[in-house]
């Protein structure tokens, strides 16, 4: 009985404070904080017209759902973020972030000129600046995760054995291709298997800084509705 | 498994370049996340950009929509970047929101606009607050825990950010303490008051302690000797006691003593578990306990008490036995047997187990060899004179010593003469002597004697490193105080301990003028031309300044809010002070109507530059009832009978009770009921004091009225009835002014001298008195005085203008000086010449007058009453003498009168604290000399100040002259003191042995006779005295 009241109450105490009367248009406000930094309303619209760039969707055709899913993805980011804060922080390479925009631009038939790829940025609210901002940033959590985990993701010869005799090879035959020795993939397999593992243990590795952290999400985010602004 | 995009996105770059496809993640990880949408329907949606409409759009206005009207929106636009007049800017929109988030005064910000015009743009920020842990309260608790005790167990802190997680812990940790109470049926409830004004939050647990549990069952495993009853007893922990912390914990204690006092070092004793049985509201306790052996130590080869073994031995203290601590203990006797002389003793030991295990013997086998004595430590080198470092300075740090009056054998052993190498080279590089090198030899049979040692120091200085040049950098902001004065200097030496107390001291200087963040770093590098010349280099980094919005008082219930405002040293506007709000912390315990202070700053994580100042005050308890008991030792000692002129060696005791109100009208105003019962005095007080007198920190008024029935001369039993008025006026930090009406009555009583004074000395006296106290004191310590200067002018007159029925004005000078002296000697260790000088004069005037003792009194005439006249013998007077005790007497009984003027100069040398064995260096010696005496009047005195004899002793021995006996002389003590320091000063023996004392005659009705007799008597030479504090 007396949780069910203190759900009440919690429940009139989160609409009492949550920003719901203002004067004009909400221009900006928080949606959501993360040990104490703020991820904003515009930071979660740019993440997913980066996202829908990136993957060449329509921002139309964005659902509930991958709106949710990239705010998700902006406070996994920023936990990782706090992990690169420190004298050991890792820096990709500009050559890194040239090439990773290169292979972008590549996906884009018509965006093989300057003013194309320039309108095409735009019409994502993106500049080439921010653009490679964005890339850094992506290749500096990648460093980041790789950094962190692989030492933990040792693959034996077992597994890529394994790998290669109930994996590869059945797929070869489905395939109609020729056999390839062992010893000419085993590198490959290895570093699939790793990168493999590394996604297992990333996932560990963000439930625990999840479960450490304080998260906070604007309630009325519960709503659809509120999703569709 | 789903794609988690962005992290693919993070982590392709490498799979890319393997030629691998991306792994993936799954997405069901996301449990604090952003819910799921309901019915998992997937809908097209867009994004939105309403920035976009205003953007570049003239800000006309920028407002705070819903923050109290009581705050200063000013204080928050400050910090923005969005500012009227300029165009809007999404940059400039996102970083105010984080800006405003950064402050942590809101847990939520959202910016709406609207247009103003046709090309401006109105900006709303609308917020919703956080709050701060304001009070902390207590309702309901028991005794124990205290309520601040459950206070500090709720671990909310003053001015932290309020969360309902942090409350429901301390929630939590409450029961949790009330349960380690034996409070298993308490409840404890929480209320939360939310200020808007303030931030802050009032939380008050509210506790329903419920009924104590008690002890259930004691139930014992392991090898314990004891019986489980037995068990029971020692730790007292009986079936249906209550169960307290205070039992639990002195359960084991006890238990573990218990063993210890049968040998059984190794005992180990734990409360394995503790059983809550909410039925019988009992707690069983279960008890593990191993007895372990009986460990026997012993010595043999050289007699050492069972005490010097247990302080020597480490098995006693860790209750443990092993080689490491039987070494350790070997190493402490042989450096026992090293300070007494045994220089080339040898200790070994050896262990032995019974076969049952159930004993283990521990025998250290002493060689002590023959006793050495140590006559010489020579310190030699090219130690630096020039440098501050001379040689006495450097062996007032050393411990090893050689012979000498106090220690027969001189204090030496390889341990203390390696720390004393230690410490002369930390001594030497505190004065930068960097590369020191310090070398000691001890020389047995020193000059061909047999057991005779010495000791020779040999010490190479090196050359000394100098600071080259001092440069600060970092220190832009201009501040109201002046750059402190540091350790180090250009010129003098360079060494690293002086550059970290220059550290403490520039943060300090910038904590307490608004700068917590202020770092300092410092380098030194050798001038290229002289490697022995730094140049030092401090770099401050001053970090943003803060300082104070508004100051928030809380906790008051019965203190007008004024009293606690006066003594806020914290002022809106003004820096951050660390340190206004430590002394502003002590100023108001100071009032003494505070049991606790507290002070913080609200909100110390925010990224604001103004902070809101929190005082949150607990209030005493009003009443406070003071009872005690005590009793004084010494010669001279009043005995109440009318027979011993000198009184007697003896012991009054003395009780107390006092009753206080504090807090009085809301004030810091306090009134006292004082009472004190003993043989000496009886004495009842009624007292009112009003510090700040007219809001003035200077001034403090004082209301009296007592009843005194003093017996502190051995003469007369002074019944006195007094009131008085006093304002006392702080002039300077060692000036202050007394400024006094007293209203008397005073009756002379069980008067103990001749019966033609006895009419004029027991009538009842009225006094009326305007008087004043002049004080200035300028020493280092009023319990220890080493250095300095005291002085105090007492002054007043009586007269029948203010109701007096004698007329007679008094002063009394006293000047003290205190000199330390010793070259080269540390602190404690100088010498201290101190002497005091007392000067006392009373005239009469108008129908009063003085009367030699055995004259009579003109017909008509007034004398000053007896307990008005000057008496002196003592401890804190003239030490020849027993407790008021010099000066004239009455020529019948032999007791003195006091007299109208005194004199007193007191000598005393204060030798330095001896190291002793037991007693450190606690004790110490004085030589005093204590010349004076009370005079009849001053006339008297002025004549016989260079009279070192009395006049005439002949006279006072024979009945017929006994009227002209004459005490107008200096008298003159001698003596020596022995003083042990304590906390609250030192504890004083005095042997005073009066090198003239006074011939005096005296009737005594002798055993068997119904007649007095004339007996002559002679004041002793020999007085002893027992007291606290140094006598001046």
């Amino acid at each position: 009985m007396n949780s069910r009241i203190s759900i009440a109450l919690l429940a009139v105490a989160l609409t009492t404070s949550t920003l719901v009367a203002h004067a004009g248009e909400v221009v900006d406000r928080i949606v959501a904080t993360v040990n104490g930094q703020v991820i904003l309303q515009s930071d979660w619209e740019d993440a997913i017209r980066y996202e829908a760039f990136i993957a060449k969707r329509s921002l139309d055709t964005r659902s509930a759902t991958d709106r949710k899913a990239a705010l998700d993805r902006l406070i996994d980011q920023e936990l990782l973020r706090e992990q690169m804060r420190g004298p050991d922080s890792l820096q990709p390479a500009e050559q890194q972030a040239e090439s990773q925009i290169e292979e972008i631009r590549k996906h884009y038939d018509d965006a093989q000129n300057d003013p194309k790829w320039k309108a095409l940025l735009a019409a994502h609210h993106l500049t080439e600046d921010e653009l490679r901002r964005r890339v850094t940033l992506q290749l500096e959590l990648s460093l980041l995760v790789d950094a962190h985990l692989r030492p933990s993701a040792s693959i034996n010869s077992k597994s890529i054995e394994s790998y290669y005799q109930q994996e590869l090879l059945p797929q070869l035959h489905q395939s109609g291709a020729k056999d390839v020795p062992l010893a000419e993939v085993s590198p490959k397999i290895k570093e699939l298997l790793t990168q493999q593992k590394i996604t297992e243990l990333l996932v560990t590795w963000l439930e625990n800084l999840r479960a450490g952290s304080e998260i906070h999400v604007e309630p009325y985010l519960s709503s659809n509705d509120n999703l569709n602004e | 498994m789903r794609v988690r995009e962005g992290l693919v996105h993070a982590v392709m770059m490498s799979a890319l370049t393997s030629g691998f496809a991306a792994y993936a993640l799954p997405n069901s990880h996301a449990g604090a996340g952003v819910p799921p949408a309901a019915g998992g329907a997937e809908q097209n949606m867009g994004t939105t950009d309403t920035v976009a409409r205003y953007e570049n759009l003239k800000i006309k206005e920028i407002r705070f929509t819903n923050i109290p009207e009581t705050w200063d929106q000013t204080n928050l636009l400050q910090l923005l970047p969005l500012k009227p007049g300029e165009p809007l800017d999404r940059e400039n929109i996102r970083k105010s929101i984080r800006i405003l988030f950064a402050t942590k005064r809101f847990a939520d910000i959202q910016i709406a606009a609207a247009r103003a015009g046709n090309d401006g743009v109105s900006i709303s920020i609308e917020t919703v607050s956080n709050y701060f842990i304001g009070e902390v309260r207590v309702e309901g608790e028991p005794n124990r825990p205290t309520s601040s005790q459950i206070v500090n167990a709720s671990k909310l802190q003053l001015g932290e950010l309020y969360t309902q997680e942090k409350v429901d812990t301390g929630l939590k940790n409450i029961k949790q303490l009330m349960d380690e109470n034996g409070y298993y049926r308490s409840s404890v409830k929480v209320k939360e008051t939310k200020q808007e004004d303030s931030q802050q939050v009032i939380v008050v647990f509210s506790i329903r302690p419920g009924e104590q549990a008690h002890v259930g069952q004691v139930n014992v495993v392991g090898s314990r000797v004891f019986t489980r009853d037995e068990i029971e007893d020692i730790t007292k922990m009986h079936s249906g006691d209550p169960v307290t912390v205070q039992r639990v914990s002195g359960a084991l204690d006890r238990l573990r003593k218990k063993y210890q006092k049968q040998n059984r070092w190794l005992a180990q004793a734990a409360m394995s578990r503790r059983i809550y049985v909410p039925k019988t509201n009992a707690v069983d306790f279960d008890f593990k306990i191993d007895a372990g052996p009986i460990v026997t130590i012993t010595v043999e080869g050289f007699r050492i008490s069972r005490s010097v073994l247990k302080q020597n031995v480490p098995v006693y203290e860790e209750n443990a036995l092993d080689d490491d601590l039987l070494n350790e203990g070997r190493r402490n006797l042989l450096n026992y047997l090293q300070a007494r002389g045994y220089f080339e003793a040898k200790v070994s030991f050896t262990k032995h187990s019974d076969a049952s295990g159930g004993e283990v013997r521990v025998i250290y086998d002493i060689d002590a060899g023959p006793v050495h004595k140590l006559v010489k430590v020579e310190i030699t080198g090219n130690m630096s004179h020039d440098k501050g470092l001379p040689e006495e300075m450097l062996r007032s740090h050393m411990q090893t010593v050689p012979a000498g009056r106090l220690v027969s054998h001189g204090r030496y052993s390889q341990e203390l003469l390696y720390d004393d190498v230690k410490t002369l080279e930390t001594l030497y590089r505190a004065n930068g002597f960097e590369q020191v090198k310090i070398e000691s030899k001890v020389a047995d049979d020193y000059e061909g004697k047999k057991n005779i040692l010495a000791v020779f120091v040999n010490i190479d200085v090196g050359p000394q490193t100098i600071v080259g040049a001092l440069h600060i950098v970092g220190n832009d902001a201009k501040l109201e105080e002046p750059f402190p004065v540091l350790n180090t200097e250009t010129g003098q030496a360079f060494a690293d301990s002086k550059i970290a107390d220059d550290r403490e001291i520039i943060l300090n200087y910038y904590f307490n003028q608004g700068f917590p963040n202020a770092t300092f770093e410092a380098s030194a590098n050798p001038i290229s031309d002289d490697p022995h010349r730094m140049d030092v280099t401090f770099t401050i980094s001053e970090g943003e300044r803060l300082f104070v919005d508004r100051i928030f008082v809380s906790g008051l219930h019965f203190t007008r809010p004024f009293i606690v405002q006066r003594e806020l040293l914290m002022k809106q506007g003004n820096a951050l002070s660390q340190n206004d709000m430590l002394k502003t912390e002590q100023q108001l315990y100071d009032l003494g109507i505070f049991s606790q202070v507290e002070t913080a700053v609200q909100n110390p994580d925010g990224n604001e530059p103004k902070k809101n100042v929190l005082v949150d005050v607990r209030e005493a308890k009003r009443y406070t009832l003071t009872y005690g008991g005590g009793f004084e030792f010494q010669t001279g000692q009043p005995s109440g009978s009318t027979t011993q002129p000198l009184g007697d060696a003896g012991v009054s005791p003395l009780v107390s009770l006092q009753v206080t109100r504090l807090n009085f009208r809301g004030r810091d105003h306090t009134i006292t009921f004082d009472s004190r019962v003993g043989r000496l005095q009886q004495r009842g007080l009624i007292g009112y004091q009003a510090p700040r007198w007219f809001n003035n920190p200077n001034w403090k008024l004082s209301v009296t009225a007592f009843y005194d029935n003093t017996l502190d001369v051995t003469t007369f039993t002074s019944q006195r009835l007094e009131g008085s008025v006093q304002a006392e006026q702080t002039i300077s930090k060692a000036t202050t002014m007394d400024y006094r009406f007293t209203y008397r009555l005073v009756k002379a009583s069980r008067v103990a001298i001749s019966t033609n004074l006895i009419p004029l000395l027991s009538l009842p006296v009225r006094v009326g008195e305007p008087d004043f106290t002049y004080v200035h004191d300028k020493r280092d310590s009023a319990f220890e005085s080493t250095k300095g200067n005291f002085t105090t002018v007492d002054g007043g007159v009586a007269a029948s203008y203010f109701g007096s029925e004698a007329d007679f004005s008094r002063i009394l000078v006293q000047n003290s000086t205190y000199h330390a002296f010793g070259k080269n000697r540390v602190g404690a260790r100088r010498f201290v010449l101190a002497r005091s000088t007392t000067v006392g004069l009373e005239d009469p005037f108008s129908n009063t007058v003085n009367v030699a003792p055995g004259q009579n009194a003109p017909t008509g005439a007034t004398l000053i009453p007896l307990a008005e006249r000057f008496f002196s013998g003592g401890g804190n007077s003239h030490r020849g003498f027993g407790l008021n005790q010099a000066g004239p007497r009455d020529p019948q009984t032999g007791f003195p009168l006091g007299g109208s003027a005194l004199f007193l100069n007191n000598i005393e040398l204060r030798l330095p604290p001896m190291n002793l064995p037991y007693l450190q260096d606690n004790v110490s010696l004085a030589i005093f000399d204590d010349a004076g005496n009370v005079f009849t009047d001053g006339n008297n005195m002025v004549h016989s100040l260079i009279r070192w004899r009395q006049k005439n002793p002949q006279l006072c021995g024979q009945q017929a002259t006994a009227t002209q006996c004459d005490y107008n002389y200096i008298s003159d003590a001698i003596g020596l003191g022995i003083r042990y320091k304590t906390p609250v000063g030192p504890v004083r023996f005095d042997f005073g042995y009066n090198l003239n004392p006074p011939a005096f005659p005296s009737f005594e009705v002798l055993s068997g006779s119904k007649t007095s007799t004339f007996v002559p008597q002679h004041a002793p030479h020999f007085n002893v005295y027992f007291s606290i504090g140094q006598s001046f």
